[in-house]
């Protein structure tokens, strides 16, 4: 695991750590499921094909809080949980993720923490030549 | 920063402090609070604040105010409607977040022996919405319907009783409501979820009027000592999240074309009469009209509950505020009548006495102001003053206010130790998970009795009742 969460009076927030933007979006995905979730969603798998979002936003930190909400969206609305994410295209503040969709139920995957939205409250990203930082808090 | 004392419950944040801040700042607070609020970004946030364009009066800080998202939790700001933003950040992700109180006919010798019945029944037929969803799955026309409506459409279908319009703010309908500027997905989420209490601080408590401050106000909100009352604390859920996320997604790409700059990128506003403002604000009423109609259906089931357990139906809505909400108001400002846009985020309307917002039967007393406290520990019944209409556009406190993370908290108390702890005070607490238990103790908030003072001292709401909880209800 390359996140962890970080403390806030009323919410709760996520660090990431990666090799580049990319892992860095994989990762917060994790952080935003586990928040959900209580639980590391990173090893889970499921038989389902895979399914493919495109979210195009004006610059990388609305990428960022756009993919994280498109998320929730998918969590609150489908009940899916989006396993094995992947970015297969990353460009003008374009991304296309692929993941595989997990539909769960609630008796046996319940919500820990209910999260309203993913905000730019605090949103950091900090690129270096070998690793991608980014931090972001959801409301809760 | 600098602050200055201006009374006891009263501290100025200059203008001087920032370039960008075209008004002061005022905080009501006594020191220790004014102290906990300087913990975190609070202070910079009223500030920032500041900044809006058309800002008018201050940028106020409530004595509850801690850090959110752009405007602090407990902040309020006035813009003026000609020249003045729409900042959705200024209303929060759950828009017309508020509590009813419903007052019954009982008192606390006819229930202490059912007690845990009662909680118990209440969880049951109360969803909290993040497991079970709501008993109604609207189609997309009802929903509309619910969002155009407010609370005429639970009347219509025989989940109000005509007389409770009277007792909600706004007679519980934003005119001007128009459900085609909310977003599928804002549907989407919503659609399932009227009736339901969500997690996080929302609740739902049964208690006590343990002490009344104000006997001839009490009387004319029909509370009296012993009385058993219901709090109910919950939002617009899903739907009015996603119409924030939705609008300032839009605003922060269109504030560069009105040449706007804020500190904070979670500010982000447009002017109230541009396309994105109108239709933010037609957006928001309709997520606060939901809202109105989610408090409902709760108290429909909190109706239902005590009929079949009680055998009573005198269960009669005190008052129903918003503290979640943008409104158009007039108010005198520098020394002249002035309509105004006023953002209350974390921050409760507290209209005096002759205000013609009032209900017929109020409007000789006051508004009816309800403070929640933490879970667990006093709640409080307040009454708006003209000294809030002078001071605040007409607005007092919401609640505790946070001082510590979850995190924290939960390693303070594990749920286990939690429910002793009430239980030792005699309260049932009943919860959808043990988390929302720990996240919650109340030693994790203000102490609202402090809070309360504050604004009672500070004059911009008087105290009435103190009431005490004897049951909880948590999603």
């Amino acid at each position: 695991m390359t996140y962890k969460f970080l403390d806030h009076t009323s919410d709760i927030g996520v660090e990431v750590r990666s090799s580049d933007f990319k892992g860095a979006l994989v990762e917060a995905i994790f952080g935003l499921i586990e928040i959900i979730f209580g639980k590391s969603f990173v090893d889970f798998d499921c038989n389902a094909n895979f399914e493919t979002l495109e979210i195009s936003s004006f610059d990388k930190e609305s990428l960022i809080v756009d993919t994280l909400n498109e998320i929730l969206y998918l969590i609150d609305t489908r009940k899916i949980i989006p396993v094995k994410p992947e970015i297969l295209d990353l460009s003008n503040n374009k991304v296309i993720l692929r993941y595989k969709p997990f539909h769960f139920n609630f008796d046996d995957y319940p919500i820990h923490l209910y999260v309203k939205a993913v905000t730019f409250h605090q949103l950091e990203i900090i690129e270096n030549e070998n690793e991608t930082i980014i931090k972001y808090f959801v409301d809760i | 920063m600098i602050i200055e004392k201006i009374t006891d419950y009263k501290y100025r944040i200059p203008k001087s402090n920032f370039p960008f801040m075209r008004v002061d700042g005022i905080v009501y607070a006594d020191e220790t609070l004014l102290e906990a609020i300087k913990n975190d970004k609070t202070i910079e946030q009223i500030a920032n604040t500041a900044s809006l364009p058309g800002i008018v009066g201050y940028s106020l800080g409530m004595p509850d105010a801690h850090q959110g998202y752009g405007f602090a939790i407990g902040g309020v700001a006035a813009v003026d409607l000609k020249e003045g933003v729409v900042s959705p950040g200024g209303i929060g992700y759950d828009i017309n977040c508020g509590v009813r109180l419903l007052a019954t006919d009982l008192e606390y010798d006819d229930v202490k022996s059912k007690i845990e019945e009662l909680v118990k029944q209440l969880f049951h037929e109360i969803p909290s919405g993040t497991g079970r969803g709501g008993d109604l799955k609207l189609s997309y026309p009802e929903l509309d319907e619910v969002m155009k409506l407010g609370i005429d459409w639970a009347i219509q279908n025989k989940f109000a009783r005509p007389e409770d319009k009277e007792f909600i703010e706004e007679y519980g309908r934003l005119p001007n409501a128009n459900p085609d500027m909310v977003s599928n997905k804002a549907k989407e989420r919503g659609r399932d979820q009227l009736g339901t209490l969500g997690s996080g601080n929302h609740f739902v408590e049964v208690q006590i009027v343990q002490e009344i401050f104000d006997e001839e106000v009490a009387k004319g909100f029909g509370l009296h000592k012993n009385q058993v009352v219901v709090l109910i604390h919950t939002g617009s859920r899903g739907l009015g999240h996603q119409v924030c996320t939705d609008y300032l997604k839009e605003m922060d790409a269109a504030m560069k074309n009105y040449g706007i700059k804020v500190p904070d990128r979670e500010l982000a506003c447009v002017p109230i009469d541009s396309k994105e403002g109108k239709r933010y604000l037609q957006a928001m009423a309709s997520a606060a009209n939901f809202a109105f109609n989610n408090r409902q259906l709760i108290t429909y089931n909190v109706r239902n509950v005590f009929k079949r357990l009680f055998k009573t139906d005198k269960v009669r809505i005190v008052y129903d505020v918003c503290h979640n909400i943008a409104k158009i108001e007039e108010h005198n400002v520098y020394g002249k009548k002035m309509t105004v846009l006023v953002h209350r985020k974390g921050a409760t309307r507290a209209f005096p006495a002759g205000h013609p917002a009032l209900p017929e039967v109020y409007r000789p007393i006051g508004q009816p102001v309800i403070i929640p406290g933490s879970m667990g520990t006093y709640s409080y019944v307040l009454v708006g003053t003209e000294k809030a209409m002078e001071e605040t556009f007409g607005s007092t406190c919401h609640g505790a206010g946070r001082t510590l993370s979850r995190h924290k908290a939960k390693k303070m108390m594990s749920a286990d130790e939690a429910v002793s702890k009430l239980r030792e005070k005699g309260v049932f607490i009943q919860a959808t998970t043990k988390s929302g238990i720990t996240e919650e103790i109340p030693e994790a908030y203000k102490n609202v009795s402090q809070v309360v003072e504050v604004v009672h001292q500070a004059g911009i709401s008087k105290k009435v009742a103190k009431l005490k909880p004897i049951g909880i209800i948590k999603g």
